[in-house]
């Protein structure tokens, strides 16, 4: 977390901060399925991802 | 890619519940070893995985003794073999053509008879981490005994194909520390960051190159705001794409509890070449660092001996990225203009105005690096000439 | 040049022991699964409503010529948005030709079909370009078995070509939807084909690949919703199809259906000297296969050839299903069958007569058009305009509406 935010994180009362983190974390993770669902998706279809190099 | 399979998907689920329902330590490292050892298997076939094996015994073996003969002689053999694969083919070209091209035909196709359609997979990484591991035993350091975590350090699977280079010493630490038990914040953080890393590259990074593709054949006829829009989504797409995969590899180590090093570190932000070199591809330029640029006496001999060595180091770090001369040449560009920012300061009289210039302004040189990075990237993706070309309508010259 | 800053390589442990953390990691996994779950029944959910209900077929920008795969859901409920419970169901599968190309959205031959049908019957179109019989269309007919039984279903060929039951390379996707959906019946020669498709050693790896990604989708429904997504709101990535940057995002469900209206198209662009070549040497080869004259001077199809394409007749369709199948053979334009020698007509005949009993013996149903069409019915070598497409229609609706009599929908 930048510095800027984290001061103001620390700043926010207990009981707010903890509704806030769980109320974060859950979107979070929810975004995260949304992406990998996605991503299930995109693997599976014909078109190649670009690769910058072969290593 | 093999992050995009459903095979990875699938091998990384399995593993990751067997590893953590297993009860102790050492009994998840003996699994692991053998999952890294199937999932090597699959991506890189018999061909692919023999070279592999063959030099992860010699350098287990040159380590184990603890003979610094040995090491060198292991060192040069990893060296040798990711030149033979990956380079055989371009050292020809460049050496033998010129001088005798029937001679140089004759070599090529013997060349082409005895080797795979495609070098070992990861055979780059593979030889980087040995020769590092090789090195830091000649220096001292104490090296791996127990087969299974050398196993690990090899071909721990998710840094197998693209990185970040480890490091054996932070490796084994965290391989001890995290697998000892499951902590949920290690999962939850490898599955944030592999998300990020997928958002970057699949939802991102491909479509600019969608973008880039389509506008590429026709940029001299692009505005010269399309042009500089071009050039910013050409080093978008790369930064985007690769540090994405690091960001995957970095996800899936941290399933695992394991932490992988940090490869990028907002590198489009850096205010000086250096300072670029400190956030982009990381490992790649700590590992040029440690075992080129400094034992070829780094910056101990004088400016002459500094700039070349910083060369040669740069211009190897271009090789790296693939046998062509674009790459070479994009190497070396940057090891210019490392020469450059690290001597301008002493030059007689205009030295320090300008470096009193960028103190009092620091955005200019974060401009100037970016435009100088960014030009970089048309000598990594096209032809010299078409990169000229286009630095130059870029200027509307 | 300087060395770099010596400094340890830093690892991703980066949180700050002086601070509270801003994520808690249980609540973000439980967010994950969360997610994951109604994604998934997000996507079970949107999939059976229309996504296309102007379209009057899958044409190519909601189609894999531009990387859009259609799955199985959204087909299913493309047919029941078309059909009513109590309409005799006509789904019509099979390659171009039945898809219509050369003939405009608002002209295409399905839609006479309908029209010489009434409203007893629905016609729906799921023919895709290059396809075999026994894909797509043939795979969604066969799921919607139970929902709509009265149903009939239509596909093309040209003389003996085979149809393999399990499709073609290009559609297979959808063969893998259905399979592992658990929509198809069990049929021993399509599930032994099928197993050794995927067995087979030079593409066990890759095959494999589209297994696991077929089992995952019958949970995750990620096709289904993201498809929903790309036809309703944007298509997430650009395709060499549709090279236009404005257009590469559109919503799917907004193109138009754009095929070629063979009506317009001067003759001299259809039938270019190149085209004119090729497609002569094609027509010429059209029942060549296999046949060679008896001593009665008669052509008479080779044993091997007659039991090789018996063999996929046999298996094309589960037993059930056979019945209600209507396989149409194609004929070439009479623009190059009329160039051809008698004894190659006579040939070609024979091979159409051969091939509808082939397809009768096992109780399928077989009709083959075209004996009687001009060379302005067709665009080209096999596809039809507007009006070889009304002939079409009308040369098919008599059989239809006779299948459907022997098949007791009319009671």
């Amino acid at each position: 977390m930048p510095p800027v935010l984290r001061k103001f994180w620390d700043q926010i009362p207990a009981p707010t901060a903890t509704l806030l983190s769980h109320a974060g974390s859950l979107v979070v993770g929810i975004l995260t399925a949304f992406v990998l669902h996605y991503v299930l998706y995109r693997i599976g279809l014909p078109s190649k991802p670009f690769i910058y190099v072969a290593f | 890619m093999i992050f995009t399979t459903y095979w990875f998907f699938a091998f990384t689920a399995l593993t990751l519940a067997v590893y953590w329902l297993l009860p102790v330590a050492t009994l998840r490292w003996w699994f692991l070893a053998a999952a890294c050892t199937v999932f090597h298997g699959h991506f890189a076939g018999p061909a692919g995985m023999a070279p592999i094996v063959v030099l992860m015994v010699i350098t287990y073996v040159a380590g184990f003794s603890r003979q610094k003969w040995a090491c060198l002689a292991a060192m040069i053999l990893c060296a040798l073999t990711l030149c033979f694969y990956k380079y055989a083919l371009f050292f020809i070209g460049i050496v033998i053509e010129p001088l005798s091209s029937g001679f140089a035909a004759q070599l090529t196709d013997a060349a082409k008879k005895i080797m795979p359609g495609a070098p070992p997979l990861g055979i780059s990484f593979f030889a980087f981490e040995f020769v590092h591991y090789l090195f830091d035993l000649r220096r001292g350091g104490e090296p791996i005994r127990h087969p299974v975590k050398f196993l690990l350090f090899s071909i721990f699977f998710p840094s197998l194909v693209a990185g970040p280079i480890k490091r054996y010493p932070q490796f084994l630490a965290a391989l001890e520390t995290g697998s000892r038990r499951l902590v949920a914040g290690n999962f939850a953080d490898g599955l944030r960051r592999i998300a990020i890393g997928f958002a970057k590259k699949v939802a991102i990074a491909d479509n600019l190159t969608f973008l880039i593709d389509h506008q590429q054949p026709q940029f001299a006829a692009l505005g010269l705001f399309d042009r500089w829009v071009f050039l910013a989504m050409l080093a978008f797409r790369i930064l985007l794409d690769f540090s994405g995969y690091s960001d995957i590899a970095i996800g899936v180590a941290k399933l695992f509890g394991v932490d992988l090093p940090e490869n990028f570190n907002w590198p489009y932000l850096a205010r000086n070449i250096q300072d670029f070199w400190q956030r982009w591809h990381i490992s790649l330029s700590s590992w040029i660092r440690d075992y080129i640029y400094i034992p070829l006496g780094g910056s101990r001999h004088g400016p002459v001996r500094r700039v070349t060595n910083g060369l040669i180091a740069f211009g190897l770090c271009g090789l790296w990225h693939g046998p062509a001369w674009n790459f070479v040449i994009w190497g070396l560009y940057h090891g210019v203009g490392l020469a450059l920012c690290a001597t301008y300061e002493k030059i007689p009289g205009v030295g320090p105005a300008i470096s009193g210039v960028f103190k009092r302004e620091p955005t200019i040189g974060f401009v100037l690096t970016q435009i100088f990075v960014w030009l970089g990237w048309l000598v990594f993706f096209y032809p010299v000439a078409e990169a000229l070309k286009m630095a130059r309508l870029l200027f509307g010259l | 040049m300087s060395d770099f800053t010596p400094q340890p390589l830093p690892a991703t442990s980066a949180a700050d022991p002086a601070s509270r953390p801003f994520f808690r990691p249980w609540t973000l996994l439980a967010g994950f699964v969360l997610g994951l779950g109604l994604m998934a029944w997000t996507g079970r959910t949107v999939i059976q409503r229309d996504l296309h209900p102007y379209a009057v077929r899958f044409h190519p920008m909601i189609a894999p010529d531009s990387q859009y795969e259609p799955t199985m859901g959204e087909m299913r409920a493309f047919v029941r948005a078309r059909c009513r419970p109590d309409q005799i169901l006509v789904i019509v599968g099979g390659n171009s030709i039945l898809l219509g190309v050369g003939q405009p959205a608002d002209r295409v031959w399905t839609k006479r079909l309908q029209e010489i049908l009434g409203d007893r019957y629905a016609v729906v179109n799921l023919a895709f370009r290059g396809s075999s019989p026994t894909d797509g269309g043939a795979f969604v007919a066969e799921s919607l078995r139970d929902e709509f039984p009265r149903q009939i279903y239509i596909a093309n060929v040209a003389a003996l070509q085979a149809a393999d039951a399990i499709g073609i390379e290009s559609y297979r996707f959808i063969l893998f939807d259905a399979y592992y959906k658990g929509l198809l019946l069990p049929w021993a020669p399509r599930d032994q084909q099928f197993k050794e498709y995927l067995a087979a050693t030079d593409y066990k790896t890759a095959r494999f690949e589209r297994r696991l990604g077929a089992e995952a989708d019958a949970v995750l429904h990620f096709r289904d919703f993201w498809n929903w997504w790309s036809a309703t709101k944007f298509f997430t990535f650009a395709t060499p199809y549709q090279p236009d940057p404005n257009l590469a995002y559109r919503a799917r469900a907004k193109f138009k259906d754009e095929e070629t209206d063979y009506d317009t198209l001067p003759f001299d662009q259809r039938f270019t000297p190149s085209v004119i070549a090729n497609d002569t040497i094609i027509t010429r080869a059209y029942s060549a296969n296999g046949y060679a004259k008896n001593a009665q001077g008669q052509w008479q199809l080779a044993e091997g050839s007659r039991e090789q394409f018996l063999r996929f007749a046999a298996n094309a369709f589960p037993d059930p299903l056979k019945p209600r199948t209507l396989i149409l053979i194609s004929r070439n334009s009479p623009y190059y069958t009329r160039q051809l020698e008698t004894d190659l007509q006579t040939r070609d005949e024979t091979a159409i007569s051969d091939t509808i009993a082939g397809w009768e013996k096992f109780g399928y149903a077989a009709l083959s058009y075209g004996h009687d069409f001009a060379p302005e019915d067709f665009g080209d070598r096999t596809h039809l305009t507007t009006a070889g497409g009304t002939k079409l229609a009308a040369a098919t609706a008599p059989k239809i509406q006779a299948l459907a009599t022997q098949l007791g929908y009319l009671k």
